[in-house]
């Protein structure tokens, strides 16, 4: 019964999606309902599978020599909350585009790919076996490129999804490669088998750090860490519902939990989390200061993103799991909050960029308390719930080192900063202002919108007592009060300086622009890291020209001695002649001969003539009339023949599968008969 | 519980059949690709059930299967890339259209 629950979490989004596509145009609004009924589906189901851990299904999908492939879903706590999570956040983001998408023609294509989306990232995380986890991490990317590239009549529209879809691929080649590896040494491809095994100290130290670092590289590319990073910001391309779906719960956690699922093996591999911690700390800041200068709504949002998936990885990187998955969900449910309130303002203004918004609180009261709440949540104001999630980061940071505390309080002040400039320029009514008209949001974005700043405000104080009981990870260090009040006063300062700046001189980069050049920076970045790729294959091509140039110098020896050869048969040509010369005298005497012998032959050929007169009266009169016949049949034969040439394609393969079932008909009957 | 080998056998002959259809009645030739594709999945899927069922342990059924998948890979390749250039050329890819070397 309950493997049966456990098979409809991530069915139920999938058999939706290919319901919606057969459905086609005809739906109309019904394709959202659909897609928001199966996120409730999946919802009802896993909260009946609670407290039923660790659930797993599994089957052989193949054994092949010493390979067992299995296929199958896992249920412990880790991946029950974080399915939880997700699907919540798949109900609120679709209930919402029912509304946003109701004026737009390709709502039923919009709403299959959304709810095969959430499948795939259901399956996902639901996941018992690297092949499934595999399958399901390229769906995530294979939805999320059709989703930015929603509207490809766009200018830029396609270029964005494809970049996604390119610069994903090159981290999921390191997990192509991890897994592979794992079936190698393991032999099986289930999970749990592999963290068995790690855990057991049976892979060599060496070969653990190797693997921990191809699925890190799987991590970065889907989490866009440096110096993958620069797919998301373009994928704002996407729908407003698609980048809140991308930017929290579906696409970008991919990486996140990936880690966290595969904790054991960084636990085991402290040289690898060192260089976590390193990536995901420069992430951290490095996206922080570019959100500063974003002249986008959106493209602040995205920025932001990368910059609070850095201090996941970061939290990884340090060895707090468990900080990792607070922040984690807390972060999927305020900014999927955040993006639904920007989506709003793009709805009902029809512009992002901040410079042409401004005093929107009046005519989007709804939208602006969500993005109020949910940008207290992000800068980490108390009570609000990144308050608590960056306050267990913010424990174990400083538990490695007063400096590293520091330096995560100055993130803190930087999405401060950042957020509270987007949200004053958008909403506030700061001089200048352009006030663009608005028209009010449907009912379904503002109860999505209200039912995700619930959660938004709530859910950081709902779980920070008891997430150490949800998930099995140690919990972190106590945090002394003195840096609780530090954190806090640093988030609304950096609240109160965004604000300041964008009343004194309207939405200008906050900390000046010249942090701009880090955005341009990272393109050449994500060009090394694409191109270091193909200078693996240029080295291949080099290695082969060296062959080629070998193969030359051989050429050249050969071409030498072929130049040797040459001058001895110089030397037996010079003999040649001088014997020709004494063939020459013979052949003098052989034609006093020759004159008899030609009288001889003239009689002879006379009589050879005669022959030929004969035959050839009998062939003018014989034979070329019958030649005639033969090629005027073969002709006629020929354009009979022609007509076969229809040049209709059935009519070929047809004849084929005639011809076919004539073959095989007349060898049964041979061999009934023999 | 255990399904019988004629089940996989019909399931593959109802799909040799689709397949046929589809390649001897639809006139664009991408449906004509799939049908193919349909086809030579069919005879994959008998492969497989005649090794599961008759000689289990003998891998050369599951190296027959990888290199029907991978020639039908590479068909599709190809056949889509001459379906782009013949689009090109004629802004349509009903096979129809294409009967200019007919006898």
């Amino acid at each position: 019964m309950n493997g049966y629950l456990l098979i409809t979490v991530p069915a139920a989004p999938m058999i939706a999606a290919i319901l919606i596509l057969a459905g086609g145009r005809r739906l109309g609004n019904a394709a959202g309902i659909t897609a928001v009924l199966a996120n409730a589906v999946s919802l009802v189901s896993l909260l009946f599978l609670y407290g039923a851990f660790p659930l797993s299904i599994a089957a052989d999908w193949g054994i092949s020599g010493g390979y067992r492939l299995t296929a199958g879903l896992w249920l412990d706590r880790l991946s029950f909350f974080t399915a939880v999570f997700v699907s919540a956040v798949g109900f609120f983001v679709n209930l919402y585009a029912v509304g946003y998408m109701a004026e737009d023609d390709g709502k039923s294509r919009f709403f299959a790919e959304m709810a095969f989306f959430t499948g795939a990232m259901l399956t996902l995380v639901l996941a018992g076996s690297f092949i499934i986890l595999f399958a399901a991490w390229e769906w995530v990317g294979l939805a999320s490129f059709l989703l930015i590239g929603f509207w490809y009549r766009k200018t830029g529209v396609p270029a964005a999804a494809k970049n996604a879809f390119l610069i994903t691929r090159l981290g999921d080649t390191g997990f192509f490669i991890g897994w592979l590896w794992v079936l190698g040494l393991t032999g099986t491809t289930d999970i749990s088998v592999f963290l068995e095994t790690v855990k057991a100290g049976g892979i060599g130290y060496g070969i653990l750090i190797l693997l921990a670092l191809l699925f890190f590289l799987g991590a970065v590319g889907k989490s866009a860490q440096l110096p993958l990073s620069a797919w998301l910001p373009p994928a704002m391309a996407g729908p407003s519902p698609v980048s809140a779906l991308i930017h929290s719960a579906t696409m970008v956690a991919a990486g996140v939990y990936l880690l966290l699922r595969l904790y054991p093996l960084y636990h085991s591999a402290p040289l690898v989390r060192d260089i976590i911690f390193w990536i995901g700390g420069g992430t951290a800041l490095f996206a922080a200061l570019s959100a500063t200068v974003q002249a986008d709504l959106k493209r602040v949002l995205a920025w932001s993103t990368i910059s609070q998936l850095g201090e996941m990885i970061f939290a990884i990187g340090l060895g707090a799991p468990l900080a990792a998955f607070f922040h984690l969900v807390v972060h999927g449910v305020f900014k999927a909050a955040l993006f639904l309130a920007a989506g709003a303002v793009e709805h009902a203004a029809g512009v992002r960029e901040l410079a042409r918004l401004g005093g929107l609180s009046r005519k989007l009261p709804v939208a602006a308390g969500t993005f109020a709440v949910a940008g207290l949540a992000l800068a980490g104001v108390p009570p609000f719930s990144g308050f608590f999630s960056e306050d267990k980061i913010l424990a174990d940071a400083v538990a490695r080192g007063t400096g590293t505390g520091i330096y995560l309080l100055v993130i803190v002040f930087l999405a401060g900063v950042y957020i509270s400039r987007a949200g004053a320029a958008a909403f506030g009514s700061w001089p200048g202002a352009p006030a663009p008209p608005a028209e009010k949001p449907e009912r379904s974005m503002q109860a999505a919108m209200i039912g995700l700043a619930v959660f938004a405000a709530g859910v950081g104080w709902a779980l920070s007592g008891t997430v150490k009981h949800l998930v099995p990870f140690e919990s972190g260090p106590h945090l002394e009060l003195g840096w609780k009040i530090a954190a806090s006063l640093i988030a609304l300062s950096g609240i109160a300086f965004g604000v300041f700046r964008v009343y004194r001189s309207g939405p200008v980069p906050a900390l000046g622009g010249g942090w701009k050049v880090l955005e341009r920076g990272l393109n050449g970045v994500t060009r090394g890291a694409g191109e270091l790729f193909q200078g693996a294959a240029v080295a291949a091509d080099y290695i082969e020209r060296g062959l080629d140039a070998g193969a030359l110098i051989v050429g050249r020896v050969f071409g030498m001695a072929a130049g040797a050869v040459n001058s001895v048969e110089y030397g037996v040509d010079t003999g040649a002649i001088a014997m020709k010369r004494g063939f020459g005298l013979a052949a003098a005497a052989c034609d006093i001969l020759d004159i008899g012998f030609d009288r001889a032959a003239r009689t002879l050929a006379r009589a050879t003539v005669l022959a030929a007169d004969g035959s050839d009266r009998l062939e003018r009169s014989g034979f070329s009339r019958g030649g005639d016949r033969l090629a005027m049949l073969l002709g006629m034969g020929g354009s009979g023949l022609r007509r076969l040439q229809t040049g209709r394609l059935y009519l070929y393969t047809l004849g084929l599968f005639v011809w076919g079932f004539l073959v095989v008909g007349f060898g049964f009957i041979v061999w009934v008969v023999m | 519980m255990a399904i019988p080998l004629t089940a996989y056998l019909i399931v593959a002959a109802v799909l040799f059949a689709i397949g046929v259809y589809a390649v001897m009645a639809q006139r664009s030739a991408v449906m004509i690709l799939m049908g193919i594709e349909v086809l030579l999945n069919a005879v994959g899927l008998n492969i497989v059930a005649f090794w599961r069922y008759v000689g289990p342990g003998d891998y050369s059924a599951q190296i027959f299967l990888i290199i029907i998948v991978t020639v039908g890979a590479v068909e599709m390749g190809i056949g889509l890339a001459i379906m782009m250039l013949l689009y090109r050329n004629r802004q349509s890819v009903q096979v129809d259209m294409f009967k200019d070397l007919n006898g």
